[in-house]
């Protein structure tokens, strides 16, 4: 009964899914391209970077890859304190 | 989880072959970070890379290899970890100074001295500012941190310390 | 016209909550997670992609038409924080299994 259950909520996402990619704009043609064409028009001659990914990434969003560490760190603080945190 | 054997790892050619893979990973991971301002890459990949040496010699020494230096275990991961914490306290300076100045070092010294040429070039290492920096604070970051993640996830689960945190759950 | 992609983030998703509600294996909830996430790893990508495109990045470019450059920063994000939870979530299977002795998710309640 639970399974009927579970298995029909699969199917009511499965749906859920198709609809919305099918209503999602068409693939390979982004229709606002405004703010990725001047990042790839200035990033040079702003951050000295060939490689535009990482001149968004560690220049126009360098607090957006702060808090990415921030993340991973306490992440690995969280597992330091549940394996030899309790130390007596 | 609880083999009940010792764990000393594989064969002696397995543990060779790590010996001898473990300095082309670590210089592929270095070049990975400190050209991810030109090719692909970067500090996050580079350092994921350089932390599978971790990986790659638990799986091949097994866990005696921390065994071994048991007493000097938790000093040495702290120790990784005061690393790791650097990393970042020197991450975040850089990216704030990066953030509200303008092609911060970039032709101004020493290895800096070199400007990027506009629109399609070949790429020179020096060209990229504090990008490099960034990327090797980055990439320490993530070596101490997927390390210390590794090895806490597949060493420390005998032992005196889960006997401790094991007798504070049953009581 | 729907493209392959997006088929393909359907089917993955549809794998990874397929598993989170039909299996009860802490490990393999934590695998069904990450196939999720790596279904909207996916998903960000193929947002981002421009039709006959290189890849942004100037060195020996092959030619000045590029896809969106933002999408690939955010899906590294992304891709680090994923990490992170699976860590977690892990470690907190292992100290589950220490507790409990097993890590069938239906045996015990966490609080309780």
């Amino acid at each position: 009964m639970e399974v009927k259950i579970r298995a029909g909520a699969l199917v009511v996402l499965f749906g859920f899914l198709l609809l919305a990619v099918a209503s999602v704009r068409p693939f390979a043609s982004p229709e606002s391209t405004a703010m990725d064409d001047y990042f790839i028009q200035n990033a040079q001659e702003e951050t000295g970077s060939n490689n535009v990914v990482t001149s968004v990434v560690f220049d126009y969003r360098a607090l957006d890859t702060l808090g990415e560490t921030t993340v991973l760190f306490s992440a690995v603080c969280g597992i330091f304190t549940i394996f030899i945190g309790r130390k007596k | 989880m609880k083999t009940g054997k010792e764990d000393t790892g594989l064969s002696p050619i397995v543990e060779t072959v790590a010996y001898l893979l473990a300095v082309p990973i670590a210089t592929f991971g270095f070049y990975v970070a400190l050209h991810g301002h030109l090719t692909p890459g970067g500090g996050f990949a580079g350092g994921a890379i350089v932390a599978t040496i971790a990986a790659l010699f638990l799986a091949a020494f097994g866990r005696s290899i921390i065994k071994g230096l048991h007493a000097k275990a938790f000093s040495s991961l702290r120790t990784l970890k005061n690393i790791g914490i650097t990393a970042f306290g020197v991450l975040v300076l850089i990216s704030l100074s990066a953030t509200f100045l303008h092609r911060f070092l970039a032709n101004s010294g020493w290895f800096f001295k070199i400007s990027v040429p506009f629109g399609r070039n070949a790429g020179q290492l020096g060209s990229g500012g504090i990008i490099p920096l960034m990327n090797l604070a980055v990439g320490l970051e993530v070596v101490m941190g997927i390390s210390l993640a590794v090895i806490l996830l597949l060493v420390i689960d005998e032992g005196e310390n889960s006997e401790s945190i094991g007798g504070g759950a049953r009581e | 016209m729907i493209g392959v992609p997006f088929i393909a983030v359907i089917v993955l998703i549809l794998l990874g909550l397929s598993a989170l509600l039909f299996k009860r294996n802490m490990i393999k909830i934590v695998m069904a997670i990450h196939i999720i996430g790596s279904a909207v790893n996916l998903f960000l990508i193929s947002t981002g992609y421009r039709a006959d495109s290189a890849a942004p990045i100037f060195s020996n470019a092959p030619k000045l038409e590029m896809v969106l450059p933002t999408p690939q920063a955010l899906t590294l994000t992304s891709i680090v924080i994923n990490l992170a939870i699976v860590a977690l979530m892990l470690s907190f299977a292992i100290l589950f299994f220490k507790y409990y002795g097993t890590l069938d998710a239906g045996k015990r309640r966490l609080f309780g």
